[in-house]
């Protein structure tokens, strides 16, 4: 599965690998699926992000839960780092965590969890690539960043039609590690000709032979770089739905002066919204 | 009287009928048998799950389904391991193990499939909600090819079939750091294997370990495999690949057993289709036998043969057609066809043998026969038909079915009884059954005739009737205090024995890890976020304790071996939170620190958070360990959970408890009252139609006494053996009433026609005994014989089978034979005077 690093600070792909500048360097007629995920990872990400998200996690029998969060992300030299303050429900306003994520795999990533009722920071360490992010449909490993080296492309089709955009659809196979690492058996991602940008990924889960189906909506420019504003992950088990979660963002801005690295320290989590 | 002048004339016609069209209706009878093989073939299952006797009965099957819909598969494969647990070898290879069992995958063709979802398309549950399909959430979707589809996995190679592994290696470890914490496997600490002794010094203080995933003693650890639902036959398939992964594992120091309700499960199972088959092929073998040295003619073997195998190819094909699993309880049908189909076909065939042996050909031999015997075989199917079909009102599907079924199976082998028997022995031309054709008188009396000469003269004067009659009342009094001490025991471990590789494997994890099987609580609290009310929380863990710290009063030691709930993850967390000190491992007294706990939990380790609650926090469970008792030995325990939870819990949350235990118990009982409830109604329709085949309402209540008595004896005396009432013998009740009232039917309208022929009732009981007493005491032969077979039988619960069948056919026969003819010379001595004249029967000609 295509990662979406850094998720929600970079607002997923629109900031990272799956910008739009270079769109233009591929042909709509290439068919060297190496050569199309070049282009794509190689894009410029943006940085200095500001959103607000709002994850809804519905489960099979329909139920949900909701969290609201209020973000802000920056690169450093070999990563990223995120900020996410809680805005509700009420009982967890004011908790935060803070993520330093490392481009390196074999790094683990950092983060730190402030609890009001504890007044204290603490570190939490051990959560695997393969685990659920707050509790959604989406792993860390998604929003990781990927070596393109451990994996095979496949052109699955030259062109394929996905609300109105020509795309190609590309096989990722992991080699056993990243296999292992991620949780993923392999992946098809449609990436939009026009936009450089995945709009949508299937993928297959190691555990249990799930199926997981993302589908990026709502695809905006801001600042030149494509964004989704609506991102639908589901998993399903046979016929069966297992979850869906949906991100929906809003307030999304690049490049903002007020995004500093003083930002990403235990005492400004510790500050709150 | 000749057998012509008792003979029905409607029967006499169909005689006629079958006998003009006996080559098609034979080859037509082949046919179907044939279609209805291949039909069992193809698509008959096997499923003794609980939870299969749960259908039906919404409530405990809807709070079952409730859990799988929220938390996914409750059985899990466990994989139990003896050897030195904390020694660097064991856990080395242990890490191997349960690499490889995350990574195990096989080919399941009913992988996702819910006994529910088979469900919805059978007509004889009641109609569900329907569930929302995938393509109601397709929206977003539309443009992925296959989405929501079967095969939308494809072809793929990889991927395992396994959700979920748990053991040592992964056991969640919510631990302090200097800065934070740490959660993460408990071998995935890299100095885990450093410090051995530190290492078993903190896994054996670990409530959350102990119970579970290993013994206090430290000698046996557990691996738990879930997978997702399949039907029965691919989970023991699956159990079986399991078992191999695992024994490859097998060593020195590293016993491999494998344990858990799935493997009980496919125990049963394989144990039930192998040990019938093999019981079947050896009653039919015994059966075989005494037919041969009772009519010593290949037609007088194979005839009653293939009445009884063909009613049971057809029963089972229509189950397969209708998608009827084979369950313990339906598996005695075969028993039951045996039974019913053998009585009919002795009794033609040996009115068809008198016949001969009259001088009439064998078609006027066929006439007589089926003129003799047809109305009361078609009588005794009735009764027996609507003994079985009142189960259709029972609540429990599988009861129904056996109704269902049982009933048709009845009426199979009543039609075989009269068609294809009929047809098949009006080729009887030359030579008869029981040898050769013999001149009227020439026969001489042989030990069945010494049998019915005896028992007809026990009550043949005024002083032997009352003697014979008060014997009868003081047995059915001991009967009655048999009857007393009789009590509900449901224990499959039992029906396999304490030598079973199974029970030693579910005594062995009770004893060194923890409990089999578990009890679960379902609790839902008010509102979005419900589960986070610390008081909630604290409710919880206090019942977890009630619960834990209970002392079973009949094994003097706690059930509950280990738990697992919300309030065990808050606290866990909380101590990990507060640097690792014990007197944080509680739920924090503050709202918001509850709530910050669970906050920190999600973001650790949410996936364990969904396998616990609800995405809306609304729903949790409470599930509890425990060792593996008879179904009524979990009574108390649920007594004092429910005392618990209305105390503690209150109005904090609803709460219903549900889990494989909980099931049976509610099973059995539902049994239990269901096949009261269908006893009293197929005893009043007996009633009923004995009355009208009889025509005479005094006699056909008097009918009911020999039908009851051999009820009553065999609940004694499974009594005063202490034998228990369970699911695989709850039945033998049907069988014993159809059992009793087809002797008893086949005894009184046999005598009505004597009485009615000579007016006085000691002739019409010579004719009784002479036109059905010989075939009773055949058929309870040939049955008692053939069903001792079953005592050879590997499961338990078989034996008492074959043993309380037989035991009821003799007692069936003793009822007919002795107390029914006293209850008669008694009924009948005013009306007839002949009756008072001592009368000694001659042997039967």
């Amino acid at each position: 599965m295509p990662t979406f690093r850094s998720l929600p600070s970079k607002v997923l792909l629109a900031s990272l690998l799956w910008a739009s500048t270079l769109a233009s360097a591929v042909e709509p007629t290439e068919t060297d699926p190496n050569v199309i995920m070049d282009a794509v990872t190689a894009q410029d990400t943006g940085d200095k992000q500001k959103s607000r998200v709002h994850i809804t996690i519905i489960d099979k029998a329909g139920r949900e839960r909701t969290r609201s969060i209020v973000t802000r992300a920056m690169d450093f030299d070999g990563g990223s780092k995120q900020l996410m303050l809680f805005e509700g429900p009420a009982d967890v306003r004011n908790a935060g965590l803070l993520s330093i994520n490392h481009d390196d795999a074999s790094k683990n990533d950092d983060q730190w969890l402030y609890l009001p009722s504890l007044a204290k920071t603490s570190r939490i360490s051990g959560a695997d690539r393969s685990g659920s992010f707050m509790g959604t449909d989406l792993t860390y490993a998604d929003m990781g960043d990927r070596d393109t080296e451990n994996y095979d492309y496949t052109l699955v089709q030259g062109s394929a039609t996905v609300d109105g955009d020509d795309c190609w659809v590309i096989e990722s196979r992991p080699n056993a590690d990243e296999a292992s690492e991620t949780g993923y058996v392999k992946s098809h991602t449609w990436i939009s000709k026009s936009k450089l940008i995945p709009v949508q990924v299937k993928a297959w889960v190691l555990e249990g032979k799930k199926l997981k189906y993302t589908k990026f909506g709502e695809i905006q420019q801001i600042n030149g770089i494509w964004v989704p504003h609506r991102i639908v992950v589901r998993t399903v088990k046979g016929t069966e739905v297992q979850s869906t979660s949906t991100l929906v963002f809003s307030e999304i801005a690049f490049d903002q002066e007020d995004v500093v690295s003083s930002d990403f320290t235990e005492r400004r989590l510790e500050q709150g919204l | 009287m000749s057998e012509r002048s008792a003979a029905n004339p409607l029967f006499l016609a169909f005689g006629r009928f079958v006998i003009a069209a006996r080559v098609p209706l034979i080859a037509l009878t082949l046919v179907i048998t044939a279609l209805f093989a291949g039909a069992s073939a193809k698509y008959l299952e096997v499923n003794n799950t609980t939870e299969y006797f749960a259908v039906g009965n919404a409530e405990v099957s809807d709070r079952l389904e409730e859990f799988r819909d929220d938390f996914g598969r409750d059985e899990m494969y466990a994989v139990m391991i003896e050897g030195d647990v904390f020694s660097v070898p064991f856990l080395d290879k242990l890490e191997v193990l349960h690499a490889e069992l995350e990574d195990f995958d096989m080919e399941v063709a009913s992988l996702g499939e819910r006994r529910k979802d088979r469900l919805d398309f059978d007509p004889a549950v009641t109609a569900k909600a329907p569930e929302p399909e995938v393509d109601a959430f397709a929206d977003d979707f539309a443009d992925f090819g296959g989405f929501g589809e079967e095969d939308a996995w494809g072809d793929e190679a990889g991927g395992s079939l396994v959700e979920q592994v748990v053991s040592l290696v992964n056991a969640r470890q919510t631990v302090p750091t200097g800065d934070g914490i740490v959660v993460r496997g408990l071998l995935e600490d890299p100095t885990a294997k450093e410090d051995l002794p530190a290492l078993k010094k903190r896994v054996l203080a670990d409530r959350t370990l102990v119970g579970n995933l290993v013994g206090e003693n430290g000698t046996h650890t557990v691996i738990m495999v879930r997978t997702g639902f399949m039907n029965e036959l691919d989970s023991g398939r699956v159990d079986g690949a399991i078992a191999e992964l695992a024994e490859k594992h097998e060593g020195p120091g590293f016993k491999v057993t494998v344990t858990g309700t799935p493997h009980l499960n496919q125990s049963l199972n394989s144990m039930v289709t192998s040990d019938m088959k093999r019981l079947v092929v050896a009653a039919a073998i015994v059966m075989t036998l005494l037919l041969i040295a009772l009519f010593r003619h290949p037609v007088g073997v194979f005839g009653p043969f293939f009445v009884v195998a063909m009613a049971s190819i057809w029963t089972l094909g229509a189950m397969a057609l209708y998608g009827a699993p084979i369950t313990l309880v339906s598996n005695v049908l075969p028993a039951f066809l045996a039974a019913v189909g053998l009585g009919d076909s002795i009794h033609i065939q040996s009115v068809f043998r008198e016949a001969r042996n009259q001088g009439l050909s064998a078609r006027e031999s066929v006439l007589a026969a089926i003129g003799s015997t047809g109305t009361p075989v078609v009588f005794t199917t009735i009764t027996t038909m609507a003994g079985l079909a009142s189960f259709r009102f029972a609540g429990t599907v599988a009861i129904q079915e056996m109704g269902l079924f049982g009933a048709f199976g009845v009426s199979v082998a009543m039609l075989h009884s009269l068609v294809f028997l009929p047809a098949v022995l009006s080729f009887l031309e030359k030579g008869n059954l029981g040898g050769g054709v013999v001149e009227e008188g020439e026969r001489k009396p042989d030990t069945i005739d010494t049998v019915l000469a005896w028992s007809g003269g026990l009550s043949n004067t005024p002083a032997r009737r009352v003697r014979t009659l008060v014997g009868a009342a003081l047995l059915v009094i001991i009967a009655v205090v048999g009857m007393s001490k009789l009590r509900v025991y449901h224990n499959p471990l039992v029906w396999l024995g304490p030598e079973s590789e199974t029970t030693i494997g579910v005594n062995t994890m009770d004893a060194e890890v923890g409990g089999t099987t578990t009890v679960t609580l379902l609790l839902e609290a008010d509102g979005e976020n419900g589960l986070k009310d610390r008081d909630f929380l604290a409710a919880v863990d206090e019942l977890t304790t009630h619960a834990s710290e209970w002392v079973h009063p009949d094994y003097g030691s706690p059930i509950v071996t280990s738990s697992t709930s919300l309030a065990d993850l808050v606290k866990e967390t909380n101590r990990a939170l507060h640097g690792g000190d014990e007197s944080y491992y509680v739920v924090p007294e503050d709202q918001r620190a509850a709530a910050d706990a669970l906050l920190l939990f999600e973001q650790a380790s949410p996936t364990e958070l969904q396998r616990i609650a609800t995405a809306d926090l609304r729903k949790t469970h409470l599930t509890m360990r425990v060792v593996w008792l008879d179904a009524s030995g979990y009574l108390p325990f649920m007594e004092h959970l429910e005392e618990g939870v209305d105390r503690i819990i209150g109005d904090k949350a609803t709460s219903r408890s549900t889990g494989s235990i909980l099931t049976v118990i509610t099973v059995v009982n539902t049994i239990l009252h269901d096949l009261m409830m269908s006893f009293g109604m197929a005893l009043l329709a007996i009633t009923m139609m004995m009355v009208i085949l009889l025509r005479d309402v005094r006699l056909g209540l008097v009918a009911m006494v020999p039908n009851l008595m051999p009820i009553v004896f065999i609940m004694g005396f499974m009594g005063y053996m202490g034998i228990t009432i369970d699911l695989t013998n709850l039945l033998i009740a049907s069988i014993v009433i159809g059992i009793a009232v087809d002797d008893t039917i086949h005894f009184l309208y046999q005598f009505q026609a004597g009485h009615k022929a000579f007016g006085d009732v000691e002739k019409a009981i010579d004719h009784a005994m002479e036109h059905a007493g010989r075939a009773m005491v055949s058929t309870s032969i040939v049955l008692t014989l053939g069903f001792g077979v079953y005592m050879a039988s590997s499961l338990v619960s078989m034996q008492r089978f074959g043993l309380l069948v037989g035991f009821t056919c003799v007692m069936a026969l003793f009822v007919d034979l002795i107390i029914a003819p006293a209850l008669l010379r008694t009924l009948y001595a005013t009306s007839s005077p002949g009756a008072e004249n001592a009368h000694v029967p001659q042997p039967a000609k």
